[in-house]
């Protein structure tokens, strides 16, 4: 059973407005039902690149991804009929996403590392601190403009791989919650666990991101003191 | 609380998922420490970031057009001289329906139940004037066939003309026909025309009775074919 998470929110919740989410789905599985075009052509639209990128999680390969997007409209043109709303016509697309994209990567008998949920929980910079808890150092930083900075095509380049090397469901959840933008509960409800693996799964994949970033900017901060050859700024 | 364990609980920081209590603990360590401030700046600007990443690629045309096709052709499937399945196949059932309802009309109503009057007579002339119970044993049944009659009847000889009544009697029970009407004199013959539906009769014995408005009933045994 999934936990209640009733506390205010602080920060990246993007909070759906339900009751209006829940009547466009009706008439949007309607329309799509009824065999209208502009209405399915829409939808298709609406999620693609979200299925894609899902799809990458499990088949990292573009075109494998694409096939996986193709399947699962195949299968929700045929199964729409027999759609309940017994969740969000979102969630139930998405979970033959997740199907088809299992399926599909088996059959390409790819084999990610660790599907575990807590495989390797401890790892948690524990190597930034000291056995008393204390930061062993200052955390590299990554400076004035950093957003932008962040935004810089090798910054994304180090994103990107390193959210590639994580562990399946790790992958699925920051690819959901921070690429695209989906809230937890529909996280949850898609992957079937609770806000609490949810969060954990969340912790361990951003924290090594960051971990991977300052690592970088560290490295860069290196060369470019050595190429300036005014002595190490810090 | 340890800046090792205060770095643990920043991804239930930021989603909210501290009781204000721990919040307000982290918020205070914040304050004094600058390296976890700075983590946290961090982990913010790393989760700002991520939502911004450049787009990601949308479907080849190819894929879309084929997940397009595959809608048409779903849907042109369903569809049977541009009407739905499900309503082709309903309304196809509901034309079936009628058809076979019209037919079976048709049949019953022209082999089993023919709707026009067909005359018939009963001839009790050489009966005995009614009085009475039957007097005549010899004479044979009277016969009427089943469907809907113009039914004329001559009445014995020296029957006065005026108001008859008529009722039909199966076995011992209850009259399953009864009628009135006024007899007249035709070509010396007292007559009564009067009209009955047999249709729905079961073919076998019956009884006729006949007796002048307010008289006794005369029985008449009566056969219907």
């Amino acid at each position: 059973m999934r936990e209640k998470d009733d506390k205010p929110t602080r920060y990246f919740n993007s909070a759906a407005d339900q009751s209006s989410a829940e009547r466009d789905d009706k008439s949007l599985v309607r329309n799509i039902r009824a065999g209208d075009e502009a209405s399915f052509a829409e939808v298709v639209s609406r999620y693609e690149r979200s299925m894609i990128g899902v799809a990458r999680a499990y088949v990292r390969d573009q075109a494998l991804a694409e096939e996986v997007v193709q399947e699962t409209w195949l299968a929700v043109i045929k199964g729409i009929q027999g759609f309940k709303h017994r969740s969000s016509f979102k969630t139930w697309l998405f979970s033959i996403l997740v199907n088809q994209a299992k399926k599909r990567a088996a059959r390409e008998i790819r084999k990610w590392p660790g599907n575990l949920l807590y495989g390797d929980a401890e790892q948690t910079s524990t190597d930034c601190f000291d056995t008393s808890g204390e930061w062993r150092s200052e955390p590299p930083s990554w400076d004035l403009t950093p957003e932008a900075e962040l935004l810089s095509n090798e910054a994304v380049e180090q994103i990107k791989t390193v959210i590639e090397s994580l562990p399946l469901q790790q992958r699925i959840v920051i690819t959901l919650r921070d690429l695209e933008g989906w809230a937890s509960d529909e996280v949850c409800a898609l992957m079937q666990i609770t806000s609490t693996n949810q969060r954990v799964l969340l912790h361990l994949a951003r924290t090594k991101a960051q971990q991977k970033l300052e690592w970088y900017f560290t490295e860069r901060r290196k060369t470019e003191a050595a190429s300036e050859t005014e002595g190490p700024k810090s | 609380m340890t800046c090792k364990k205060i770095a643990d609980l920043v991804t239930d920081y930021y989603e909210g998922a501290l009781s204000s209590s721990e919040a307000r603990e982290i918020e205070t360590h914040l304050e004094i420490c600058e390296k976890c401030r700075m983590h946290f700046e961090h982990m913010r600007q790393l989760i700002s970031a991520m939502g911004k990443l450049p787009e990601k690629p949308r479907l080849s045309p190819n894929s879309r057009a084929h997940i397009m096709e595959a809608f048409r052709e779903y849907h042109s499937q369903q569809r049977i001289f541009g009407i739905r399945r499900t309503w082709a196949f309903a309304s196809a059932g509901v034309i079936a329906i009628a058809v076979l309802a019209v037919v079976v009309w048709i049949v019953r109503t022209h082999t089993w139940r023919p709707t026009e009057l067909r005359a018939a007579t009963l001839d009790l002339t050489d009966r005995a004037v009614l009085r009475g119970p039957d007097e005549n044993p010899p004479n044979p049944p009277l016969q009427l066939p089943r469907g809907k009659l113009n039914l004329t009847v001559y009445l014995p000889v020296g029957s006065e003309p005026g108001m008859y009544e008529m009722q039909v009697v199966r076995g011992a029970g209850e009259p399953v026909w009864g009628g009135e009407g006024e007899a007249r004199l035709e070509n010396h013959t007292t007559t009564l025309h009067m009209k009955v539906d047999l249709r729905d009769w079961k073919p076998g014995q019956y009884s006729l009775g006949i007796r002048p408005k307010g008289w006794s009933w005369t029985y008449y045994p009566l056969v219907v074919k």
